[in-house]
């Protein structure tokens, strides 16, 4: 019987085979559709920065909108992947008004879901059952902004999976 | 970062640990082009979960448990189209290559590359992300919900069946 070194010697002789041509050219065509839409986030010391050269120029009530959309769509991407929550058809937070930016202040945030559809069974990564549904969830965020007292609502849809285990068969 | 320049880092990321991406992909299709299209489903989801981190390429432990999720996905669709067209019988398509056709002038090389094949999954898994995804047991761990002794104990127990086959089958060729 090889002994343990020989087998990982062995196995390190074989070398994973490439992706296809079409499928690496393919991956690279849609980080280059990903990366030409994604808005521009830096984070510098601990503060938030929209890239969003087009605001230069605009009246500050308006940039600094923007600045509050920009910061809405960074949190709302940073949670894109937290969909192991318990199914809710509203689950509505209310904020004792975070002040991201200059004069615009986050006044509500809320999770509305707009479908929920039972997809069946699937296995953990213990190879459990776990019954899967499909949410489609709208994230809804209210900003006011404290020079002209307009409150704008930032609404970004996402889709979430979220899996529960199968106690009973 | 910039986005030019995220999505140059993101091909050269892809560019140097695709095959490795691949490779543990296509232990959960049954086709190539499965795997080929998990890889590129886990890419769009990672590119979106890397948002709040500036567009950086993400740890390859964090990538494997993608795939590994996609693909459990694609295994449900599978389970539930198969359901649907009973009358049809499904193979595996094993033809194409898991790992460099290049060596197969070394027979032994040749052995592993079926033994690894015949690996269950949750062996194969471990052992991809070890050897050809250079992870730490922590890390694999981590990437599979799993404690890291359990990845160890799995670990070693494929390796043990791999040399196994590894002797019977030389036996078997060389009387």
């Amino acid at each position: 019987m090889a002994n343990h070194e020989a087998v990982e010697a062995a196995l390190a002789r074989l070398v994973p085979v490439a992706l296809s041509q079409g499928a690496q050219s393919e991956i690279e065509a849609i980080i280059d559709e990903l990366a030409a839409d994604a808005p521009r986030v830096e984070r510098h010391a601990g503060r938030i920065v929209s890239g969003w050269a087009w605001m230069a120029g605009r009246p500050a009530w308006w940039r600094r909108t923007g600045m509050g959309i920009g910061v809405a769509a960074a949190l709302t991407g940073g949670i894109w992947l937290a969909g192991n929550g318990t199914p809710e058809k509203h689950r509505s937070v209310e904020v004792a008004s975070v002040d991201f930016s200059d004069g615009v202040v986050l006044v509500g945030e809320s999770d509305r879901v707009s479908s929920m559809i039972d997809i069946g069974w699937s296995e953990d990564y213990d190879g459990a059952a776990m019954q899967t549904m499909h949410l489609s969830v709208v994230g809804e965020n209210s900003f006011l902004d404290e020079e002209t007292g307009i409150v704008m609502q930032v609404s970004e849809p996402r889709e979430e999976f979220i899996l529960m285990p199968v106690s009973t068969f | 970062m910039m986005k030019q320049s995220a999505a140059s880092a993101w091909k050269d990321w892809l560019a140097e640990y695709g095959p490795r991406l691949l490779l543990f992909a296509r232990g959960w299709s049954n086709t190539r082009e499965d795997a080929e299209d998990l890889v590129q489903e886990a890419i769009i989801r990672m590119w979106n979960h890397q948002a709040d981190k500036g567009y950086v390429p993400p740890d390859l432990p964090l990538v494997f448990s993608t795939i590994r999720f996609c693909g459990l996905n694609l295994h449900r669709s599978e389970k539930r189209r198969r359901k649907r067209e009973e009358s049809v019988i499904y193979l595996n398509d094993f033809h194409d290559v898991w790992l460099d056709p290049a060596m197969e002038e070394d027979e032994e090389a040749l052995i592993l590359r079926g033994a690894v094949k015949k690996l269950s999954d949750k062996l194969r898994e471990v052992v991809t992300m070890k050897i050809w995804g250079g992870l730490t047991f922590q890390q694999i761990s981590e990437a599979l919900a799993i404690s890291p002794n359990t990845a160890a104990s799995r670990y070693r127990y494929a390796l043990e069946q791999l040399g196994n086959e590894l002797s019977r089958l030389k036996e078997v060729r060389h009387g």
